[in-house]
């Protein structure tokens, strides 16, 4: 072959290969399959006692069985598998799209799905860990869903960042399932444990890692395990409790509002002024209804309660709090 | 272990997914199936985490990825595989060129490697594409160097042969 020739070749072959890629969306999900595989696969076994003279009748109860059904068998497995490629598809479908919408259509949005896990409590419950690059930091989100009348809802999320100065950075969700969360940095960080519960650590990139565990338990020890085999315990701390009687305390400031009451704790992070910021619900119950003027997106429910949604609240260095829309 | 074994095996995803995925592409031409055997690869690096034995972490991917596909030639398209031809796969989704733009050499290209002998375009993947060297592909094909060096000369101008019959575009 002539040397010219072969060298065009040569230049198509490198043309080829940077065409043939795949999408970042499909690596992602590609990615999601194998980790979702692999948690299936790590499940624990429960050992039991048996007696072994009864393994030999039930063996060949199974023996019958399975000729009974053989001629069916490969047609179920093969549903079955479908149907669960088929679930998890839905599900990264639905959450790609929430993304979308989030950012409003943005032809590349800044997240990355970091990790999946499906049947978390129950059948129809998924959890999902993303990476956001938004306009505050590199924060990374651990939410939770579920299915509801055969559609995916997105429940709750908690949030966190590699630079919080915060020194206990992590976190809980307040309703079950209890998922506790965090990020780290610390190389000699081991094993976390909520409880008794071993957290999974993930590598998120390079030395940051995040870990989450599910806990039973709604005020549970979290302990990390370091390599020189010295056991933290983490103080306990609860954002969500310590920032309800800051909230009280601001509401009963304003003599327009005669109760309030937070509906919904959602996620939390530090900005880049060291500034913790809280997004939840609430609702009140004005002191006057006749003059009272709703500021903002809340409702009025039938009970006199209006009902707001989605504020954020910024809890400042010299300890005042700060409500807004957006972050 | 496990969990190690794990995080290994997700950085090795981040690093190597795309070379598997066309390596598979080349040799079956099917996208869906070619993410399937790519995930199987993964799957497999895991299981086998504890019997790799260091080296190069890429040419023990492909020599997985190689096995899977070679098994699923065997075992769905015998007459391919004993014809050491290259088996046509198609799912019934969206197949890979309507998934990139392909310019009229670069399909034509494509096609041509789908043509040759299916030992001629493993070794013009993995040399001439992939970029491998010559030790790290005579370790994923089980072959010597002399056998990969005079493979690789057939297949191009088997290769070339090919081309001239489609018209290659000038």
């Amino acid at each position: 072959m002539k040397q010219s020739e072969q060298e065009r070749i040569e230049k198509e072959f490198a043309n080829l290969e940077k065409k043939l890629n795949l999408s970042d969306d499909e690596k992602q999900d590609v990615l999601m399959q194998i980790n979702a595989r692999l948690d299936q696969e790590n499940k624990p076994r429960t050992k039991t006692s048996f007696p072994f003279k009864y393994y030999l009748s039930i063996a060949s109860m199974a023996f019958l069985l399975i000729i009974l059904i053989m001629p069916v068998l490969p047609l179920h497995i093969t549903d079955f598998r479908l149907q669960t490629k088929q679930v998890e598809q839905a599900f990264l479908d639905f959450f790609h799209e929430e993304m979308q919408t989030k950012y409003d259509q943005e032809e590349a949005p800044p997240y990355f799905l970091q990790h999946v896990k499906e049947k978390v409590v129950h059948e129809d419950d998924a959890i999902a860990i993303f990476v956001e690059h938004n306009h505050i930091a590199e924060q990374i989100f651990i939410a939770y869903f579920e299915i509801e009348d055969g559609n995916w809802q997105w429940r709750r999320t908690r949030g966190a960042q590699w630079d919080d100065p915060n020194p206990i950075n992590w976190s809980a969700m307040h309703e079950p399932p209890y998922i506790y969360s965090g990020a780290t940095l610390d190389q000699g960080l081991v094993e976390v444990f909520v409880g008794d519960v071993k957290a999974e650590i993930i590598i998120v990139e390079g030395e940051k890692r995040f870990w989450y565990a599910v806990s039973p338990k709604r005020d549970a020890e979290v302990t990390f395990i370091m390599d020189n085999g010295k056991e933290v315990l983490v103080e306990k701390f609860n954002r969500f409790y310590d920032l309800q009687p800051l909230l009280e305390q601001y509401f009963q400031n304003d003599e327009a509002i005669a109760e309030f009451t937070i509906d919904h704790f959602d996620y939390s992070h530090t900005n880049a002024n060291g500034e913790v910021i809280y997004y939840l619900s609430y609702s009140m119950k004005p002191a006057d209804r006749e003059n009272f003027v709703l500021a903002g997106g809340g409702i009025e429910g039938e009970d006199g309660w209006f009902h707001e949604r989605g504020y954020y609240v910024t809890y400042t260095k010299e300890g005042q709090l700060h409500f807004a829309t957006s972050p | 272990l496990d969990n190690a074994a794990r995080q290994l095996v997700n950085e090795w995803y981040r690093d190597y997914s795309n070379d598997i995925y066309q390596y598979v592409l080349f040799m079956i031409g099917d996208h869906e199936r070619a993410k399937d055997f790519m995930q199987e690869t993964f799957l497999l690096a895991y299981e086998k985490y504890s019997s790799f034995q260091g080296g190069s972490v890429k040419g023990w991917l492909f020599r997985i990825a190689r096995n899977t596909t070679i098994d699923f030639i065997r075992k769905e398209k015998p007459i391919a595989y004993f014809f050491d031809q290259i088996p046509n796969v198609r799912s019934d989704t969206t197949s890979t060129e309507s998934l990139v733009t392909l310019n009229e050499r670069e399909e034509e290209l494509y096609h041509a490697l789908r043509n040759i002998k299916r030992s001629y375009c493993d070794v013009i993947i993995l040399r001439k594409i992939k970029g491998l060297s010559i030790e790290e592909t005579t370790k994923i094909l089980g072959w010597n160097e002399s056998k990969v060096k005079n493979t690789l000369l057939r297949g191009l101008k088997d290769l070339k042969k090919q081309l001239e019959k489609e018209g290659f575009a000038q």
